[in-house]
């Protein structure tokens, strides 16, 4: 009885992260993307059995705004969350997937567990698994989608102008519609020092900017519209609406204006068949300027394109290019490319040169009827692929969405 | 027919035996060879358990039951199944989750694994991050610092 008793003991100091890999395996392939990369953080054996299920969530994962704008409407939208029949209306706002790995479908619980995070808030930027959170009270945050740590960041005040004639500005406080325009915020984070800086355009005519550290918001001033922003390297580049690109070196501790010698108006004349539909600024591994244009072309029939430009330093003129860096690739309105591996080890076959958008990145009377969210447009073949893969619902203005561009 | 049922006698680790018709056994794939090769009317299963094993029985008599009346009906009985299995994780502690799996693995009976991992996963979704997990599994991180950054780095977003 004794020797039973022990043996049952010993049965009973269950070791979880002995588990065989099959079982391991068998748990793994049925949680959700966010989950499954969650998990796979547990522990070294743990990760390497994660490594070797069949429905490795795509790795980076992509999260996607849909509509005009992240700004949360009315609160009473966001008591419930929405039912089939929502769904149903809004057909193109959820891809529903049919076979392939179908519990990820059930994910029923997860959406609701970010939800709460989430909700009442509008995310205005991203990086890496980071996001730009506008509270309720218009209090700022940055949230790691994965571990769930949260940074809070000083309340924003209007920057008080150096203009006297602006006068009647100062005291006028950032209201919520302020921080909620949309492509008026920028983050930059450094995942292994916790560094980060983060930018934002106000009533696109002015430029504050934060960083680890700071103890307030900074004003830049910069003038001229703004366009697009992007940072890398401490350095932000501001395309300004007159296509003018202005430089800002932020590794001192005072942020310095460089003099760009290097970069002349950008200026792209349209085609009588061509029609920009957006610009959009990004930096290289090299820490060249990309300008990305998202247009269509109206020929025999119309066709989506992007033209990526980049400058060339010996005459002095943008020249469009077709591909990106040293094996790059890039994400419409994100500032910065990736670095795509040489060897996929992942097997979502992340290729270089291409650009991976939303909807809302390209025309929207477009009549090829997608019935898809994102795509990848390839550079070398311009070529678009409509993805066909699962959307995540997190709440009504976000979906998280496995990187479909990366199969 | 009634009558010519074959039993056959399950005796765990603990000596505790459990006297189950034959289709209940055929439910593991273990068990139904071990009954084929060797036609003893009691077989011990060192690997497993008393309370264990009278889970696993508990299992497998009931599918068995729901598959073999299901004729008809079978779409009921199917969600009747569904329900009675998830109460029956329901119920569960950890660590006889975990010795079920052991166990299931061992005598090879697919659909009671599947169940568990279920319940395993569902342990891991209601965790809100992967040091909760760890907690409630009892798992020791073997990540050095730099490594957890490593790892935490793959898991990148893009966002519009």
């Amino acid at each position: 009885m004794n020797k039973a008793e022990k043996s049952e003991e010993e049965f009973r100091s269950s070791d979880w992260s002995k588990l065989s890999p099959d079982v391991l395996r068998n748990i793994f392939e049925t949680l959700s993307p966010l989950d499954s990369h969650r998990s796979k953080l547990v522990c070294s054996y743990w990760y390497s059995v994660w490594k070797t299920c069949d429905n490795l969530p795509p790795c980076p994962l992509q999260i996607i705004h849909i509509g005009g704008s992240p700004i949360l409407s009315a609160h009473q939208d966001y008591r419930r969350e929405p039912d089939v029949e929502d769904l149903h209306k809004n057909p193109r706002r959820i891809i529903h997937e049919d076979g392939g790995s179908s519990s990820w479908s059930e994910n029923s619980h997860y959406p609701r567990k970010l939800a709460g995070k989430l909700s009442w808030s509008s995310c205005m930027a991203s990086y890496g698994s980071w996001l730009l959170m506008v509270g309720d009270l218009r209090e700022l945050h940055l949230l790691n989608l994965t571990t769930f740590e949260r940074i809070n960041l000083p309340t924003m005040k209007l920057p008080i102008p150096d203009d006297r004639y602006h006068r009647p500005w100062e005291k006028e406080k950032v209201s919520k519609h302020d921080l909620e325009w949309k492509n008026a915020a920028l983050l930059w984070i450094d995942e292994r020092t916790g560094d980060y800086f983060i930018a934002w355009v106000f009533r696109q005519s002015y430029l504050v900017s934060h960083m680890k550290g700071d103890d307030s918001w900074s004003n830049l001033n910069i003038k001229g519209g703004f366009m697009d922003a992007a940072y890398r390297n401490s350095r932000l580049y501001v395309l300004t609406a007159d296509k003018h690109i202005n430089i800002v070196d932020f590794s001192y501790r005072f942020p310095r204006k460089l003099i760009n010698h290097r970069y002349p108006p950008f200026r792209f004349d349209e085609k009588p068949w061509e029609y920009i539909w957006k610009t959009r600024l990004a930096i290289d591994e090299s820490g060249e300027v990309l300008i990305i244009l998202s247009l269509k072309e109206v020929k025999y029939e119309e066709k989506l394109l992007f033209y990526v430009f980049k400058m060339n330093h010996e005459n002095f003129k943008w020249e469009r290019v077709y591909s990106i860096g040293d094996n790059e690739m890039l994400i419409f309105g994100q500032g910065v490319t990736v670095k795509t591996p040489l060897k996929d080890c992942f097997g979502h076959g992340v290729e270089s040169g291409s650009i991976n958008f939303v909807e809302d990145d390209v025309w929207p009377d477009h009549d090829d009827d997608h019935g898809s969210v994102c795509g990848v447009f390839d550079l070398a073949t311009s070529k678009i692929e409509w993805s066909k893969k699962t959307c995540y619902y997190i709440s009504r203005t976000q979906w998280f969405v496995p990187r479909v561009a990366y199969y | 027919m009634e009558n010519e049922k074959k039993m056959i006698t399950l005796k765990s680790s603990d000596d505790v035996t459990f006297e189950v018709e034959e289709a209940v056994v055929l439910e593991s794939q273990f068990l139904s060879h071990l009954v084929q090769d060797c036609p003893a009317p009691e077989h011990k299963i060192k690997e497993v358990t008393g309370k264990i094993l009278s889970k696993v029985v508990e299992y497998c008599e009931k599918h068995v039951v729901v598959v073999v009346d299901g004729g008809d009906s079978s779409s009921s009985s199917g969600d009747d199944l569904k329900k009675w299995d998830d109460k029956f994780i329901k119920e569960m502690d950890l660590s006889t989750v975990y010795d079920l799996i052991a166990a299931a693995n061992y005598l090879n009976i697919q659909a009671l694994l599947d169940l568990m991992c279920q319940r395993v996963a569902d342990v891991i979704t209601a965790c809100k991050d992967h040091k909760e997990i760890r907690e409630t599994l009892g798992i020791v991180s073997d990540y050095t610092a730099e490594e957890e950054a490593e790892v935490l780095k793959e898991n990148e977003w893009a966002f519009d």
